[in-house]
């Protein structure tokens, strides 16, 4: 079960509140000379001209960007998956996507505007797939590799393999 | 690299006759099925956008359109603007909003009514 601070959950809940929730996220690839990190809410002006808005947390400064996206499901026997879409408005992201053949790494963590060092609840290490994108949108899936479709053990008896057994 | 600022030969302030500040609605409502809805801020900052037009001399017309189409990027660009509240004092940055670019319209004489819609960046 997540773990949420008790002033969280109870803004969360509250019939109004001025508790603004924030998403971090966290792009990671071998080849990225740089670590991406976006945010959802424009907190500060991290660059006066030409403007850049974002979060900055523990030292990090995350870009803001408009993102959509569908949290995952608490489900004991479903990995989590977000789906999330970025507006393309920089054009920023389609090259980098590109660039790499492998799935990139993306952490996912909520903060508070009033406390951005605070990470309330995490999701790490995901792995980014099913890109999509267009002229507006990029849409990604943000998926754990999920051990539990992986056969066991590595080998068995067959037939095929074995055909003096049968 | 800093903003370009409003040209200090232009007029400085907004005719009042028209001069309209709102604030964009910065709040999301999510609903119950009984009762009212629960309400938050949807992002930080403020958002306001200004609406208003000025009075500009033939001469002042053309640097402005100067100012718009090359300093500005015909309007794609932010710049600091004096403050409508306290010209003399404070700055704000604006940017022209989707609204449309700026328009135009003359009395005959050496009045130029410019309007112009702005967006207020937090």
């Amino acid at each position: 079960m997540r773990t949420i601070s008790l002033s969280t959950r109870q803004a969360l809940n509250a019939q109004e509140t001025s508790a603004i929730p924030i998403f971090l996220f966290t792009i990671d690839h071998e080849s990225l000379a740089e670590v991406i990190r976006l945010s959802t809410d424009p907190t500060e002006r991290l660059q006066d001209y030409p403007e850049i808005y974002g979060t900055t947390s523990r030292g990090n400064d995350f870009t803001f960007m408009p993102i959509n996206m569908i949290l995952p499901d608490d489900e004991d026997q479903t990995p989590p998956s977000f789906r999330v879409s970025f507006d393309n408005v920089l054009r920023d992201l389609i090259p980098t996507i590109r660039s790499i053949s492998t799935p990139p790494s993306v952490t996912v963590e909520m903060v508070m505007a009033s406390d951005p060092d605070t990470v309330e609840t995490e999701w790490p290490n995901f792995d980014m797939v099913n890109v999509e994108y267009d002229a507006n949108t990029v849409t990604v899936d943000l998926v754990i590799d999920s051990l539990v479709h992986e056969p066991y053990p590595y080998g068995t008896f067959t037939p095929s393999g074995f055909g003096g057994l049968f | 690299m800093p903003a370009p600022e409003w040209p200090a030969s232009l007029p400085q302030v907004f005719q009042s006759n028209g001069f309209r500040m709102t604030t964009l609605d910065n709040r999301i409502f999510s609903r119950n099925e009984v009762g009212p809805p629960n309400v938050r801020p949807r992002a930080s900052g403020r958002y306001r956008n200004v609406t208003g037009r000025m009075l500009f001399t033939a001469a002042q017309r053309d640097t402005f359109w100067d100012f718009y189409y090359d300093d500005l990027a015909s309007g794609s660009l932010s710049f600091d603007l004096p403050d409508p509240y306290d010209p003399e004092v404070e700055v704000i940055r604006v940017r022209y909003s989707k609204d449309g670019p700026p328009s135009e319209e003359t009395d005959g004489a050496d009045n130029w009514f410019i309007a112009m819609s702005l967006d207020v960046m937090p």
